[in-house]
């Protein structure tokens, strides 16, 4: 099967990268780790905080942890008792995932085997949200990730493990994601999850931005809600030249830049400042509040990339085409000026795909999908077999 | 006589030098493949193991604990994209030693072909190539880090090659022939042709490509997220 043999082109193997520095260094990596505390299932947030101190600081994290090993080792009765007793008392005064500030982290409400989770403090540690979570019999571990307007409450499921699998999308946002104002202080952010739900899921929900972070998930800077959107058709297809002063009549700036094909060598990260007038936006990524990632590329066709993004000549059309028979979708294409230069055929994991001649496609086969190959031409691909409809990709 | 949390500690540094004895070299590895910077494959290294050594208790048994190392040295791996590199103090010895140490081959001709191919792909489909070629992990290993199904590999790992042999056949060059179908059955279906365009000589003095770059460089270093890219089953 594997006609493209990458394993000889892998830059380096782990044997040579580990060679690059001393054993002894390696060792000394793994003590330094080991020396760092252990968090206890009640002083959790205690240790966050002491270890991402240590991450920047590790004279003054160690005088801290030496401070609390002290302490601990000096009482002269059942260790393990009393240790236990110090780390409650410790977070009943401070602000541990046990305490009163704690609490106030979210709400639920239990009816109807469901559970309605509503985060009230969309600024606290993940540590907090866990604890909770974890008392009501949820293995979910949340973070609230400073997002775009139109991802203000959405759901982003990054893994979950064989259980959970193919139900995390019993895990439903409660507000219709971007109907959030961005104050904040009208606006529910949560979810529903089945009372019964099993298995362990790790996901992130979009809050809005504090002043000074940037988005941690962008969405598209085209989408309802922002500032940008439906002037997807004055930036693609038009120079720089026309599209910077666009910009700034919208007060956005341009915050980073990148080249959509990074040379060899060179660095992929552009300067905003030095953008030049005669190149073309790729893509207009949702940086901070008002502020945007531009890819941009010589050319005002993409790459490579989609026909389906905005610009693009069947943006909108996706649904009318994959999944659908050659027959149908030959005339809609031409309609839009694009036509088939190559041909694919989609295999399967048992079996290996092929080619087929593009002017000569059976009718009644299935595109899979429709990639650009270059200007206005296509690459079709096909399959004998109507696809299964996708179920999140 | 050792209390009951002393105990507790001995027993888990030795679980823990265990794992990282036989995994620093693989995670390092898969870092330092993907950020061209010894340096900041230390970071992403300690990270990863500090992760580890703070939920040991979640640690799976045998051969899996590595797959579970991957799992999180690829999220470490997303933030360092997104712009979250925190240096580690935990490190700075090792990226003492590492500085200057390291410079990412070059290569020429095919790979460097394939280096520039692997560049247009998404980054979510370079990444699938490289845990198959170069961490050499099959399909249920994979579906283990990604946390998808075994199907979903399968089907992904394919598209993902196909895309890079369309890549590869829209710049004509075609030493790389698509597996012929033999086993095709559709009798409506005309033979289809053996070959993508013609085979090309690579002409003298193509520049050599640092196919490091395919990966360190991502089409979308700091970018954040997007919607979507996240798997699912």
């Amino acid at each position: 099967m594997p006609y493209l043999d990458l394993s000889r082109t892998a830059p380096v193997t782990d044997a040579d990268a580990a060679g690059l520095a001393s054993p002894a260094a390696f060792t000394d990596l793994a003590s330094q780790i080991m020396a760092t505390p252990v968090p206890g299932a009640r002083s959790r947030a205690r240790w966050t905080d002491a270890i991402r101190a240590g991450l920047l600081a590790p004279r003054s994290a160690g005088a801290h942890l030496r401070r609390r090993l002290a302490l601990l080792t000096v009482v002269p009765v059942v260790l393990a008792a009393l240790a236990a007793f110090l780390v409650t008392v410790a977070n009943r005064s401070d602000n541990g995932p046990n305490s009163a500030a704690a609490i106030e982290v979210m709400s639920f409400i239990k009816k109807n085997g469901t559970i309605t989770v509503i985060i009230k403090n969309l600024y606290a540690d993940t540590t907090w949200y866990n604890a909770d979570l974890a008392r009501h019999h949820l293995d979910i571990t949340l973070h609230l990730d400073p997002t775009p307007p139109s991802l203000v409450g959405f759901i982003g499921v990054i893994t979950s493990d064989a259980t959970a699998a193919g139900h995390d999308n019993e895990i439903k946002p409660i507000n219709t994601p971007g109907s959030c104002h961005l104050s904040g202080t009208e606006c529910q952010i949560g979810f529903t999850v089945p009372v019964d739900f099993q298995g362990k899921v790790d996901m992130w929900i979009g809050r809005p931005a504090r002043p000074g972070e940037h988005y941690l998930e962008a969405g598209s800077a085209f989408n309802r809600g922002e500032p940008l959107h439906g002037l997807a058709d004055q930036i693609f297809g038009h120079p720089l030249s026309e599209v910077l002063p666009l910009l700034a009549q919208h007060n956005i700036t341009v915050a980073q830049c990148r080249y959509n094909d990074p040379r060899p060598h060179s660095n992929a990260t552009c300067d905003p400042a030095t953008m030049p007038g005669t190149w073309y936006v790729n893509d207009v990524i949702p940086w901070a509040p008002n502020q945007v990632l531009l890819m941009i590329q010589s050319e005002p066709y993409p790459a490579s990339g989609s026909f389906f993004t905005p610009g693009e000549p069947l943006y909108g059309l996706r649904n009318l085409i994959v999944g659908h028979q050659v027959s149908e979708v030959l005339p809609l294409l031409a309609q839009h000026n694009v036509t088939v230069a190559q041909c694919l055929i989609d295999g399967t994991d048992t079996e290996a795909g092929g080619t087929c001649d593009p002017s000569n496609m059976p009718g009644n086969w299935y595109i899979r999908d429709v990639s650009v190959y270059g200007g206005s031409q296509a690459i079709a691909i096909i399959g004998r077999d109507k696809p299964a409809p996708r179920t999140g990709h | 006589m050792l209390s009951p949390p002393q105990a507790g500690m001995i027993e888990r540094r030795a679980r823990f030098e265990g794992l990282y004895a036989a995994n620093h070299a693989p995670i390092f590895g898969y870092a330092l493949r993907r950020t061209a910077s010894p340096e900041d494959a230390a970071d992403i290294l300690a990270e990863t193991f500090l992760t580890a050594w703070r939920r040991l208790d979640e640690l799976p048994p045998g051969d899996v604990a590595k797959l579970w190392l991957y799992g999180i040295a690829r999220r470490v791996l997303a933030n360092y994209y997104r712009g979250e590199r925190r240096r580690s103090a935990l490190a700075a010895r090792l990226r003492a030693e590492l500085a200057g140490s390291y410079v990412p081959p070059e290569f020429d001709g095919e790979s460097a072909k394939i280096a520039e191919a692997l560049r247009r792909l998404p980054q979510q489909q370079r990444e699938l190539l490289a845990l198959n070629a170069w961490e050499g992990l099959d399909h249920g290993e994979i579906a283990a880090v990604l946390g998808c199904s075994r199907n979903a590999v399968g089907i992904r790992l394919h598209r993902a090659r196909t895309r890079l042999a369309a890549e590869l056949a829209s710049t004509g060059d075609t030493e790389f022939k698509i597996h012929q179908t033999e086993r095709m059955r559709a009798s409506s279906h005309p033979p289809p042709s053996a070959v993508i365009g013609p085979a090309a000589q690579s002409p003298a003095g193509v520049p050599s490509t640092s196919f490091a770059g395919a990966l360190a460089q991502p089409q979308d270093p700091e970018l954040p997220a997007r919607p979507g890219q996240n798997q699912r089953g």
